[in-house]
């Protein structure tokens, strides 16, 4: 079997980081610097620092070799097929259904400051699932909380005034009957 | 509800001058200093109510529920409200008209709506379409908002929904569409057709259709899950782009495939186990299926016996992958090898057993030549129950699959709890079983 190509990856603090291409490229941004030949002596991510391209990695790594156990599970038969996460009638890819809900599920549970962080990475490298994961991570955060435990949760100051809170609360009474 | 909709719902976001805050937030918080299409998709998880209500948490928050790119509303979060079922409707919709009307005029990626009528002995049809007719308006702005991916449930066992075709049938973005309990009125699939010129994947659960004739140019993915044909007439598919295809739906007469070109996966089940379901419908349902490279197939129906040397089984030429259930396994293992002496260029042959087959006796006939050759079968798994393992039945499976020319090496067999607790320490919703 050829090995797989792989590319070099900067993070904004110089380390550098060997990853599959398939790994790499469920960046959108860095799919688009591939495609355009950026590629020599590495990708330059000025955005992303070593700590959380290194976790961003991990999630690519996971997802982009699930992908392809997917698709040799299946014989490559269904390479193309747009249909794979659908009712794969395959049980190797429902197990790796399984695993990777649990994998994402372990790979979310990070303090709020390494949220935001794959949060900006996710979206400034464009990878849409993993922007999603951490967006659903966020919601949960919020979801069930009263304001001020939401506040408390985040370190979101309530700067309005008294007045404005009554006011901003009178008008969207109607959610909160 | 105009909506001057550009179908990338990230390039509103980002120009939305609003969402830059009056004071500058605290240093500390680096949750208002994401960038605001960030803040809005991470919020648009939230059922509509909670989303309204995040409101109040600052300044900076105020108008963000306003330019979510996708709307989740779900009657549940009315289950506690005081009053009847009914009455709780009522303050749903009313609460949803008021979103929407307030709601900025951005473009959706995605609608998911929770949200029925229920069934009640004095309640006639007229009911359930008057009832379903905010349920229209809002599937219609959503549509008319560029969604992309639209869901709506019925929300409980009994509920249903009657939205009108029509519905469907101005021209959107649509590329996924996910009904649960909903019912199809005729022309649904001629509007789909008319409208939604863009959609790839259709799920159908527990949905009642009034078309016969179901047809699509576009559809990739087509699932129908006990939903119900209109029993009177068999019901005809012909989607020549489809590629994946579930069909579970319970019908005594299967659906008449009339033309499924592109097709590659096949999830189906034969059958219901009330009625007979003649063997020529189930030939003919198979014919339809023959191009496909996997195929899982169940059947539900009574104990079946087919007449010597009848040909039900068309010849599976592309098929690499097959997963049938115990039905397959009586008497002597009949079904499965007339699946494996038409399937010459199989790779991987997937038996899930989940009840005992001796009690289940389904599909039964008598065989001259018991005798196949799938010279590129290297994966067998025979996931079976626990006290299966020692069953005499799967020593002479074994047996006979290696009599048959498949190294012992390349035979798998796995019990159903093991293949769990090994493999997961999940929550018991994840395991599809």
């Amino acid at each position: 079997m050829a090995s797989p190509a792989m590319v070099t990856l900067i993070s904004s603090d110089d380390a550098r980081f060997e990853v599959t291409e398939a790994a790499a490229t469920m960046s959108q941004t860095i799919r688009h610097m591939i495609e355009d030949g950026c590629t020599d002596g590495g990708i330059p991510l000025p955005n992303v620092p070593a700590r959380t391209l290194a976790k961003v990695l991990e999630y690519c790594n996971k997802h982009a070799a699930a992908t392809a156990a997917e698709s040799s599970a299946a014989g490559g038969a269904a390479a193309g097929s747009d249909s794979g996460s659908s009712s794969s009638a395959d049980s190797a890819g429902k197990d790796d259904g399984v695993d990777l809900a649990s994998f994402d599920k372990a790979f979310v549970e990070v303090d709020t400051d390494t949220l935001y962080d794959l949060l900006l990475a996710a979206n400034y490298l464009d990878v849409k699932t993993l922007l999603d994961l951490c967006c659903q991570k966020v919601a949960d955060m919020i979801r069930g909380k009263t304001p001020e435990q939401i506040r408390q949760t985040f370190g979101i100051k309530n700067d309005f005034s008294p007045e404005e809170e009554e006011k901003i609360r009178k008008e969207n009474q109607w959610a909160f009957e | 509800m105009e909506c001057p909709c550009d179908p990338d719902p990230m390039a509103e976001a980002s120009g939305d001058a609003r969402m830059v805050p009056a004071r500058a937030p605290s240093e500390a918080c680096r949750i208002n200093a994401l960038p605001s299409h960030v803040l809005t998709r991470a919020i648009s998880f939230l059922d509509a109510r909670q989303l309204v209500r995040t409101c109040v948490l600052s300044l900076q928050w105020r108008d963000l529920w306003r330019s979510v790119p996708r709307i989740n509303a779900s009657r549940e979060e009315f289950d506690g409200m005081p009053g009847t079922w009914v009455e709780q409707n009522v303050l749903f919709k009313k609460f949803f008209n008021r979103f929407l009307m307030l709601r900025n005029p951005t473009p959706l990626d995605e609608f998911n709506l929770c949200y029925g009528v229920r069934d009640s002995e004095d309640s006639t049809d007229r009911d359930y379409v008057a009832e379903s007719e905010d349920a229209n308006l809002w599937i219609g702005h959503a549509l008319h908002c560029n969604a992309r991916s639209v869901k709506v449930s019925a929300t409980e066992w009994e509920a249903k929904l009657h939205p009108d075709p029509v519905v469907f049938a101005s021209k959107c973005f649509l590329t996924s569409l996910e009904l649960t309990r909903v019912v199809l009125f005729a022309g649904f699939f001629k509007s789909l057709q008319m409208g939604c010129t863009l959609l790839e994947r259709l799920k159908l659960y527990d949905c009642p259709i009034c078309d016969a004739e179901v047809s699509s140019q576009t559809l990739k993915l087509f699932t129908v899950d006990t939903g119900c044909f209109p029993h009177r007439e068999q019901a005809s598919i012909s989607i020549p782009s489809l590629v994946d295809f579930g069909y579970f739906s319970g019908e005594r007469i299967p659906p008449l495939l009339t033309n499924l070109g592109s097709l590659e996966t096949a999830t189906v089940s034969i059958g219901t186990y009330a009625y007979d379901t003649p063997l020529s419908d189930i030939c003919q349902f198979l014919r339809g299926l023959s191009n496909v490279t996997h195929l899982d197939l169940s059947y539900e129906g009574p104990k079946l016996e087919v007449q010597a040397n009848f040909q039900w089984c068309p010849k599976f030429n592309n098929l690499t992958t097959l997963t049938l259930g115990e039905w397959c396994l009586c008497a002597d293992f009949y079904a499965l090898i007339v699946f494996l002496q038409n399937s010459p260029n199989l790779m991987k042959l997937i038996l899930e057993i989940r009840k005992n087959p001796e009690t289940h006796e389904k599909f039964i006939g008598e065989l001259e030549e018991r005798y196949f050759t799938c010279e590129h079968l290297k994966i067998v798994e025979i996931i079976c129950p626990e006290n299966w393992e020692d069953d005499p039945m799967l020593n002479d499976l074994v047996k006979f699959l290696v009599g048959n020319g498949i190294s012992s090496d390349h035979i798998e067999i796995k019990n159903w709890r093991d293949l769990y607790s090994q493999q997961y320490n999940h929550p018991l919703e994840l395991l599809q079983i």
